[in-house]
């Protein structure tokens, strides 16, 4: 491997190849021990029967750039932005979980099988799931049982029901438990009438007792047959669709409509951001920070690819779900919901902290926008305002919109009831001093007939 | 517990899914049953509102 070419932090677990990068393009490696693994599933239609589904993403063979192991190099489709199953809503685990098992489903009817069953190997281009990982597949060894199955429950199922039936949100059980959930914990955090839902009673209680009782059992039982097979690729399936998560609608996402009685003020405010996002002209990539519903993101231009992120789950759900009807519409997958609280961003996590990469090291953002946020941040979360702004200085590229929201709007006196006394200052001479250090101000307005302010920023070299 | 951490973590849970496919073999039995008996009584029960009908 040469200077140039940098294996990926990630890539260490499968001898069967890794990813690694040279001059800003990513490569996935193919050791010569996985050929005929390759071999099957380039020559047997699966791979282009997954494609033509699009459900996996697609690759080029090229020659091989590195060691004499490699047995084929590929160069797989660029995934616009990389997030993590910890930033995700339960839905969107949810269509994870379907597609690895549908992905599952069709492989074995051309002789193979899934080795592996992590929401890792699935990324998101805008609300749909694809499959990225072109090594996961190897030759069904007939009779065999599926070698990913408690992989498959403990990371997509357990945190999938403990989501429905404790509320804990899947982002947070991924975060805490990388690996999966335990199927001991999840079965003992599950509470009891989840034992009725005959598919979490199998694959969650009974097969963490069972697992508990032979754990010292690695080999294969009996033969698991055809039939079996189905079966339990069946259950499971019927496991996700019934895992439905109905979130009590927060404050959230009434905001709109809470909104709508102020009519005048989001009718100004969407002129405005759309005369300013017409006048930055076309961009890449933007960030919609405290995106709400990702209202504001329709304003993009068709070939922008917007990330939404919210900290309140049930808006994230809900954003994703739009998304989704979106797409399927317009075939355009342009919104991508996260949800991430912005005073505590995904860490560098994993082996050597280098695994999974923080959501700062991610963002290459063109454009953010944080709208009717700021008030939030520094109010609602008490940070001081000049890290409020650094937080969305080190988020921005080169361009920032922010809407300023005084401390005597009734937003904000909602923030700041009971809290008098321990805030920090805040108005909008000392915002603009702060906001100077790193950004310059090109335009700002008011946004009447309220008190609010927007600022079209654009970052200092 | 302790001896957990020395089988592969990534292992299938090979005794489980025997079990699990052996419960499943017999719900699906009573399923298909229960289906059938369904079906039955929806043909009778179509045919009885088509008479009405006629």
């Amino acid at each position: 491997m040469n200077h140039s070419q940098q294996r990926h932090p990630s890539s260490y677990r499968d001898p069967a190849g890794f990813i690694f990068e040279e001059d800003g393009v990513i490569y996935r490696q193919i050791n010569h021990v996985y050929r005929s693994h390759y071999d099957h599933f380039m020559q047997s239609g699966l791979y282009a029967r997954l494609l033509d589904e699009g459900l996996i993403v697609s690759h080029e063979e090229v020659p091989n750039r590195t060691n004499t192991e490699a047995y084929k190099t590929l160069k797989p489709a660029r995934i616009p932005f990389i997030s993590y199953p910890y930033e995700w809503c339960h839905e969107q685990m949810k269509d994870a979980a379907r597609l690895t098992l549908e992905i599952q489903q069709i492989s074995l009817t051309y002789g193979m099988t899934l080795k592996d069953a992590t929401p890792y190997n699935i990324q998101f281009i805008g609300a749909r799931p694809i499959f990225i990982d072109t090594l996961s597949w190897e030759i069904l060894d007939s009779g065999a049982p599926w070698v990913a199955y408690r992989q498959f429950c403990e990371m997509f199922l357990a945190p999938l029901a403990i989501s429905q039936y404790v509320g804990q949100p899947v982002s947070r059980s991924l975060r805490a438990w990388p690996d999966g959930v335990p199927l001991r914990t999840a079965s003992n955090s599950l509470p009891l009438r989840s034992r009725w839902n005959l598919p979490v009673s199998l694959h969650i209680h009974l097969h963490a007792r069972i697992a508990k009782k032979s754990s010292q059992q690695s080999t294969p039982a009996r033969k698991q047959s055809d039939t079996d097979r189905k079966r339990i690729l069946q259950s499971l399936q019927e496991a996700v669709n019934r895992l439905t998560y109905r979130p009590e609608r927060s404050s959230w996402t009434n905001y709109y409509t809470q909104l709508d009685q102020r009519e005048d003020y989001l009718q100004n405010k969407e002129r405005i951001i759309h005369e300013w996002i017409a006048e930055i002209g076309p961009i890449e990539q933007v960030l919609d920070a405290g995106s709400n519903l990702g209202h504001f993101s329709r304003h993009m231009d068709r070939s922008t690819r917007v990330v939404a992120v919210d900290y309140d789950a049930d808006t994230v759900q809900e954003t994703y779900l739009k998304a989704k009807k979106q797409s399927d519409q317009t075939q355009i997958e342009a919104v991508l919901p996260l949800q991430l609280d912005l005073a505590d961003l995904s860490p560098d996590q994993g082996l050597l902290n280098q695994e999974r990469r923080s959501f700062l090291k991610r963002a290459h953002f063109d454009l953010v926008m944080g709208l009717a946020l700021i008030h939030h941040l520094i109010l609602g979360k008490q940070i001081p305002i000049e890290k409020a702004i650094q937080l969305l200085s080190n988020l921005s590229g080169q361009w920032l919109i922010l809407e300023f929201v005084p401390i005597d709007d009734p937003w904000s006196k909602l923030l700041v009831e009971g809290k008098l006394g321990q805030i920090h200052p805040y108005d909008r001479t000392s915002f603009e001093k702060w906001v100077s250090n790193d950004f310059e101000i090109c335009t700002s307005c008011q946004i009447h007939p309220t008190e609010r302010w927007l600022y079209k920023l654009k970052k200092k070299n | 517990m302790s001896h957990l951490l020395y089988i592969d973590p990534g292992s299938g849970s090979y005794l489980a899914q025997a079990i699990i496919a052996a419960i499943l073999g017999v719900v699906f039995y009573f399923r298909n049953i229960l289906h059938l008996i369904r079906a039955f009584f929806q043909r009778i029960l179509g045919r009885k509102d088509r008479s009405a009908d006629q």
